[in-house]
């Protein structure tokens, strides 16, 4: 083999490795990159995602705050608020014709759901059909509640008397 | 002297030798240079394909990344929302109707026999009758038109006593109360759970 020869060889082979190297170079690039841009667009495209849910979320709260604020009235917001649901009850008393007695109120959690309701026990008496209407009263009264127990009892011929404990729910959100 | 056997294997030997390179192991230059060029160009196509495949893969891949995750459903019940609405507002019928009602009257069928009787005046003046739940922190009152009519308040009834019977007030004439002092009342816990 020439030296001429050799020498060709040896240039070739160098450039060989060269343009090898250069080439799994790019090609090493390549994946990388290209694995980046793929991260890239799930990240980009889970934020639209977020941002689209978040503007699909707010048009319907928006949308929807008059009745959300109306459906919260049925609630009670704390134990607090069952001030003004006594001083309703208390106010429709005299009117239907009964005399009333708050004899308990408080906050108790339901064994069932775990949710919380305030628990108010009245106390009223008067004529059966007036101590009936009361009753069906306090069971039409607006509010997210129950009756739980009711207990009537006849005094004489014309006065009854019921107990009736009932429970309206206290507005919690679950997150 | 050569015997038989040397001269046959001498020429075996002869026979056997090398005749010199072949064609195709001598250099010729063109030929060389062809083949480099064709290695090269297929290594080139190689890369052009593979470039675009990965091209229209990157391509695709914004389009799918995009569309692959999905948001969140928002849910929101609107009807299941409305029919609670429409349920408090009838509770909220309810009450009026039982607030501004005389006590007296008990059975819901003779409320309805009486309300085609009393024509719509009463209906209209009843559902005037002031609402105390409204009046106070409850929510507003809704606009369901109030379906039981309206009797006078509890309070008149005592005004229109029966002379025969000064010492009764109305609702203690009542049939139920008089006749049947002892029955228990039928009553079941009511629940309103929304």
């Amino acid at each position: 083999m020439s030296p001429f020869t050799l020498k060709v060889t040896i240039v070739s082979s160098v450039l060989f490795l060269v343009g090898a190297g250069a080439f799994a170079f790019m090609w090493f690039q390549t994946q990388q990159q290209g694995e980046l841009l793929v991260a890239q667009l799930n990240t980009l495209s889970e934020q639209r995602a977020q941002e689209e849910a978040y503007f699909r979320l707010r048009r319907v709260a928006d949308e929807s705050e008059l009745e959300r604020a109306e459906l919260s009235g049925y609630f009670f917001s704390g134990e607090s608020e069952s001030i003004d649901f006594l001083n309703t009850v208390e106010k429709l008393a005299p009117e239907s014709g009964v005399t009333l007695k708050t004899s308990t109120l408080e906050l108790v959690t339901d064994t069932d759901d775990s949710k919380e309701w305030v628990e108010i026990g009245f106390e009223f008496d008067g004529s059966r059909s007036r101590v009936q209407n009361f009753l069906m009263i306090l069971e039409e009264l607006p509010y997210v509640s129950k009756i739980t127990t009711v207990d009537t009892v006849a005094i004489d011929q014309n006065q009854w008397q019921a107990k009736v404990t009932m429970r309206v729910r206290v507005l919690t959100y679950v997150e | 002297m050569l015997n038989k056997d040397q001269i046959t294997q001498f020429a075996k030997g002869i026979v056997r030798s090398q005749k010199g390179l072949q064609n195709h192991q001598l250099m010729h230059p063109r030929r060389e240079w062809l083949i480099g060029i064709v290695v090269a160009l297929c290594i080139f196509s190689a890369s052009i394909v593979w470039s675009s495949l990965k091209y229209f893969e990157y391509q695709n891949i914004e389009q799918q990344a995009v569309t692959e995750p999905e948001a969140p459903v928002t849910v929101y019940r609107k009807n299941l929302v409305d029919e609670a609405l429409a349920s408090f507002a009838a509770k909220q019928a309810r009450l009026n109707a039982l607030v501004g009602k005389n006590t007296t009257q008990i059975p819901t069928v003779v409320v309805d026999e009486e309300a085609q009787e009393g024509g719509d005046s009463a209906e209209e003046t009843g559902a005037t009758s002031s609402n105390p739940v409204t009046a106070t922190s409850t929510p507003p009152a809704t606009s369901t038109p109030v379906t039981v009519p309206e009797e006078p308040a509890p309070k008149e009834p005592l005004a229109e006593q029966t002379p025969s019977e000064p010492e009764q007030t109305p609702e203690e004439s009542a049939p139920p109360d008089s006749s049947e002092p002892d029955e228990e009342l039928e009553l079941q816990p009511a629940t309103n759970v929304f």
